[in-house]
């Protein structure tokens, strides 16, 4: 067996402060770093993505998790497969209060479900969706159409930084992390700013070779494709 | 070498100028005392990782006690010894740990480390991380867990010359300085301190231990 694929954030600081001899009295300087640097991973390079199902109010919002820094989709379980919510930027995102309570008022189209022109004739224009959603970034909130009370799939990108466990990252993304401290510390340790245009190509490299990893497919992955833009044919 | 032997080196290494060839030990250490702190200074100056190699350690039998301070909710350790100060945040208390052996916990920082963490950071998140301030007399700590305190820490300890037992061996540095054409160490520069002060000349050797 080999080593972990996952270490702790305070083992990537460890690591980095042995690699470089470097004293431990900036150690949370650098743990401050490395968790900036792991948020961007996952909001830009790492297909980390956090799936979880999530519920669906009666008014037809989803409050989004508190550590959601990226949204990637809603779904509804469909015969074993995602079936995606469509993005409808003219839903109603407003609701009223009445008697302190959150409620819907129809004569200003809150809560009202959307309505498709349907023709099951020739001549009939695609793009009719069951389900709708259109984020409230401002708010937090997801608001949906097609469902109400119930539960949907969420998938997101979080920050990665567990607030009551410990902080994982992949190992793979070692690299960028110890080349994003060393880009860092340039600009607190006196006489390096001169190395931080240097440094921040260093790191930029480093996130290149870890996109070209999660971005690069198989060899099935390439054959399945190649195979499916063929057509088999009878030799004649 | 064990602190007696180098004060009695020391002493054998001056010129005697009286009967007795006495020198308070006070005298002595005082001038050892000062010549240590200097050269831990020099040491930190040049490979601040090696001033771990002079530390007297302390809690390694006993562990030493993790309090709390009732108003402040600080928790703290009382130093067991004073310590020589040095300018980074780990000052004279170059490590602190737990009483079994296990991953790195402690890491030193300055208060204004402390107050800017505190208010808001992900290293505030990030669990496993204790840090360390040292202050004249005590040492806090910033997220200690219920199970350090029950444990208890040690800690190593940079501690002035005058600290020492007799019988303790002070570990002093081995590095050399050239001056004047000699290379001189730790007792070469203490016995240069001392000759290089007026002496009186005590012919009647009232400076011996007892009247007689």
């Amino acid at each position: 067996m080999a080593t972990n694929a996952l270490i702790s954030i305070n083992e990537a600081v460890t690591r980095y402060m042995l690699k470089f001899k470097l004293p431990t009295e900036d150690a949370f300087i650098y743990t401050e770093h490395a968790c900036d640097a792991l948020r961007e991973l996952h909001l830009y390079d790492l297909p980390n993505l956090v799936t979880t199902k999530i519920a669906v109010s009666a008014l037809g919002i989803i409050e989004m998790p508190a550590d959601l820094i990226g949204f990637n989709g809603l779904y509804v379980f469909v015969g074993g497969y995602k079936w995606k919510f469509t993005y409808n930027d003219n839903l109603i995102t407003t609701t009223t209060i009445t008697g302190g309570a959150e409620t819907q008022d129809e004569d200003y189209g809150e809560g009202v479900a959307v309505k498709d022109p349907k023709t099951d004739t020739y001549g009939g224009v695609g793009g009719v969706n069951d389900y709708y959603y259109k984020i409230d970034w401002k708010a937090r909130r997801i608001f949906v159409d097609g469902i109400t009370s119930d539960t949907v799939v969420l998938e997101y990108v979080s920050s990665g930084i567990e607030l009551t466990g410990t902080t994982y990252i992949p190992v793979m993304a070692l690299p960028v992390i110890d080349s994003y401290l060393k880009w860092k510390e340039s600009y607190w340790i006196p006489g390096q700013e001169r190395y931080a245009d240097m440094r921040e190509k260093s790191y930029n490299n480093a996130v290149m070779k870890v996109r070209n990893f999660v971005e690069a497919m198989t060899y099935d992955e390439w054959r399945d494709l190649l195979l499916s833009l063929t057509t088999m044919a009878p030799l004649r | 070498m064990i602190k007696s032997e180098i004060r009695s080196t020391v002493l054998n290494s001056l010129k005697r100028y009286d009967a007795t060839a006495k020198s308070h030990p006070r005298v002595l250490d005082a001038e050892c005392e000062f010549v240590l702190h200097q050269m831990i200074g020099e040491v930190f100056r040049m490979s601040p990782h090696s001033l771990q190699r002079y530390t007297k350690r302390y809690g390694y039998t006993v562990a030493l006690a993790v309090s709390t301070e009732a108003p402040t909710g600080i928790y703290y350790t009382t130093l067991p010894e004073n310590i020589l100060v040095l300018p980074d945040k780990a000052s004279g208390v170059r490590r602190v740990a737990t009483p079994t052996q296990t991953s790195i916990k402690f890491y030193p920082m300055d208060q204004r480390e402390w107050d800017l963490v505190a208010y808001g950071s992900y290293v505030n998140t990030v669990k496993d991380q204790i840090g360390y301030i040292v202050t004249p007399t005590r040492v806090e700590y910033y997220g200690m867990t219920g199970a350090v305190q029950t444990s208890g820490v040690r800690m190593d300890l940079l501690i002035p010359f005058s600290k020492y037992a007799d019988t303790d061996v002070v570990l002093y540095p081995e590095h050399i300085i050239e001056e004047e054409g000699k290379s001189k160490g730790f007792i070469d520069r203490v016995v240069d301190r001392l000759l290089a002060k007026p002496q009186t000349v005590d012919l009647s050797d009232q400076n011996k231990d007892k009247e007689e």
